[in-house]
């Protein structure tokens, strides 16, 4: 399963440090990343992030949501269906 | 003003009365400011004892706790603190000390990341960077500890933002939250109605499907935890309760959310639930999932978990829908709004029965003509004759699962417990900052002969405040818990459990000036709890139990919930 995710991050290296250590620990790897500074008078960075895993997208894409200093603006997720043990989720619903 | 002062008045304004703490060189300047401050300070005799007091505040309240240390060696010693915090969703600002500006990221003395040590066990934190900032670092800190899902919060603070001369005046000052809420009628426990914090509306298509689910359930059951309390609405989960008649499961941290003693409460489910509990859960065909977040020790294996059931999960937190079973129904935000809109009258009689049969059962028993001291006998009847309004804060081992299954709980605010990071330890100085917090209410703390020796310098804590906490020592010579699971799953081979040596702790808390009594026999219990139920002051109460006894029933790890084992059937099997 995998993902493009995009934010805005506020300015400060410790909030990509964050956004990083969230998509570690919640299983994910990360297959490509690129941060800018953006336009924004703030001056944060604007972060393309594509990320794989057992485990679904969006529930990450949540779970960054609620980070302080990060703003989820878009998921693109490839999701599947079935029970998927190894991930240590059950979505027989999904 | 300096940066310390302004820090003061900013907690203050925050609605900040105390502060568990301990000094060192770069939170001096905070200290001496301290001593020009309305704030108290409670002095701790470990860090970790001050993050713990703070969250006995936090957890005992509502309200957000603060516990401050210096830099590097009393930072890192909050840590544990933190991360039991994070893992228990408890509103908590840790402040810190910090090396000077010019001096981070030189390996200072006493310098260490704090923020970086802390990221994945806060909700957020700051580095000071600027004296001007410190109003809007502190208000947010405050407002994110307390918002939506409540957690800990860390601000780190450099020893010369501290000493700089600023002119800021704090933020607009928040009226508590405490004052807000209006109070629980039997428990006089805060409880706020449904307000404009989280303007978010529920989704009604959401909502409509949520209903249908319930409407077309022959079987359903409530699986209700810390998430009840945490949004206030333990009053919404029992009117729940009474209009749809639904039978009720809680986790450690739901206990109390409906009465132990209420009809429809079937008992603890996981690990060391109640079967009636396991049972139902397992039999249900739909589950209302409210508050909870799916925790292995509540499911067990998780792809056997309440295996016929459709799922309706209800939380504030969207993260935690879905995050480990995808429910039918997903409803996020305010339980308070979303157990009102979904409460309906259902037609489950003959399910209602079968959980009831269940109930008469598997009753626990507490006639074992034992000698000894019978730990669970003991409990409940200490819970039965301690005041309504009481506070039990345990420790972690069998005794607090003793606790769980055997307390009578009016409410989740009154059970204090590291459920999530299960911290030994905690016990002792989270009673602290309960008793602070109540100082009227009776605070007991049930500990083990392990845990009590992870903070045991709290008791001075104790002494120095004369806080009237009861704590009631369960000395079965070992790290029980530890020694059950080798006994149950590691052929009987004992490692490192033993604690035959341990002190007499009555004699222990008399060295710190606090009244000790020693008791090892069943005749001596009704003389001994009322003793330490009247004493007006702090008193320990030291129990030697029987070394060999084990908590049952027990659902080993990895295995469906169906599968409690029992003493008789207890044989050496893998964990
Ligand atoms: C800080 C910490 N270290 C280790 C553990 C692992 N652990 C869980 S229960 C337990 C034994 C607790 O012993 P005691 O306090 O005497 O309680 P009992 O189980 O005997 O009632 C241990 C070592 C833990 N939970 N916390
Ligand atoms: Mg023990």
């Amino acid at each position: 399963m995998s993902g493009l995710l995009t934010f805005d991050l506020s300015p400060g290296a410790s909030a990509l440090e964050r956004l990083l250590s969230v998509v570690r620990r919640r299983g994910f790897n990360i297959d490509a990343l690129q941060a800018v500074r953006s336009g924004d008078a703030d001056r944060g960075l604007a972060v393309e992030l594509t990320v794989s895993g057992d485990r679904d997208v969006e529930v990450l894409s949540r779970h960054l949501s609620n980070l302080g200093d990060c703003r989820v603006l878009a998921v693109q997720s490839q999701t599947c269906g079935g029970v998927d043990q190894d991930a240590g989720i059950d979505r027989r619903t999904s | 003003m300096n940066g310390a002062e302004l820090l003061l008045r900013c907690l203050e304004a925050e609605g900040v009365e105390q502060i568990w703490g301990y000094p060192g060189g770069a939170i001096m300047p905070v200290y001496d400011a301290l001593l020009d401050s309305p704030i108290r300070h409670y002095l701790t005799r470990h860090e970790q004892g001050a993050a713990f007091a703070a969250q006995g505040f936090a957890r005992s309240t509502g309200d957000v706790g603060v516990c401050m240390a210096t830099s590097g060696p009393g930072a890192t010693n909050l840590v544990t603190g933190i991360a039991d915090a994070y893992l228990d969703s408890v509103p908590l600002v840790a402040i810190t000390g910090q090396v000077p500006r010019a001096l981070i990221g030189t390996d200072a003395f006493q310098e260490v990341d704090m923020l970086g040590i802390t990221l994945p066990i806060v909700k957020h934190s700051y580095l000071v960077s600027e004296p001007e900032s410190l109003p809007q670092v502190v208000h947010q800190a405050f407002a994110t500890a307390r918002q939506g899902r409540p957690g800990p919060v860390v601000i780190d603070l450099p020893k010369d933002v501290a000493l700089a001369e600023v002119t800021g005046q704090p933020q607009r000052r928040q009226a508590k939250t405490r004052h807000l809420r209006t109070r629980h009628p039997k428990t006089g426990h805060p409880e706020a109605p449904p307000s404009a914090e989280d303007p978010e509306p529920l989704d009604a298509a959401v909502l409509a499907k949520a209903a249908e689910l319930l409407m077309t359930s022959q079987r359903p059951v409530i699986y209700a935890g810390g998430g009840v309390e945490k949004g206030s609405a333990v009053d919404a989960l029992r009117s729940f309760v009474e209009i749809t008649g639904i039978p009720v499961v809680h986790t450690l941290h739901g206990l109390g959310g409906v009465p132990s003693e209420h009809p429809l409460f079937l008992g603890m489910l996981g690990m060391h639930g109640t079967r009636a509990a396991n049972h139902a859960v397992q039999e249900c065909d739909l589950l209302v999932a409210i508050g909870v977040r799916f925790d292995d020790r509540a499911t067990g294996k998780l792809s056997e978990f309440a295996p016929q059931a459709r799922v309706i999960h209800l939380d504030i937190d969207a993260a935690e829908l879905g995050k480990l079973r995808v429910p039918h129904a997903a409803v996020r935000g305010d339980l308070r709004l979303a157990l009102g809109a979904l409460g309906r009258s259902l037609a489950i009689e003959p399910w209602r029965q079968r959980c009831q049969d269940w109930i008469d059962r598997w009753q626990w028993r507490y006639d074992a003509p034992f000698e000894e001291v019978y730990a669970p006998g003991m409990l409940r009847q200490l819970s039965q004759q301690a005041p309504t309004g009481s506070f039990v804060v345990c420790d972690v081992g069998q005794h607090q699962m003793w606790v769980a299954q055997h307390w009578r709980f009016e409410h989740p605010r009154q059970h204090l417990t590291s459920g999530g990071l299960g911290t030994m330890g905690f016990g002792l100085p989270a009673a602290i900052g309960v008793q602070i917090a109540h100082p009227r209410a009776t605070v007991i703390n049930v500990t083990g002969d392990g845990s009590i020796m992870m903070n045991i310098q709290e008791l001075a804590t104790i002494r120095r405040y004369n806080l009237p906490v009861k704590i009631v020592v369960l000395d079965n010579s070992a790290l029980g818990m530890v020694r059950q699971w080798q006994e149950c799953f590691f052929s009987n081979r004992e490692s490192e459990v033993d604690l035959s040596d341990n002190p007499n702790f009555a004699d222990v808390a008399r060295a710190f000036g606090i009244p000790g009594l020693e008791i090892e026999r069943t005749q001596q219990v009704d003389g001994a709890l009322e003793l330490l139920l009247e004493s007006r002051g702090p008193m320990l109460l030291h129990v030697r139990i029987d070394r060999q006894a084990n908590v049952w029933p027990l659902v080993p790890a990895g295995a469906n919930n169906s599968q409690m084992i029992e003493e008789s059937q207890a044989v050496t099997a893998t964990p």
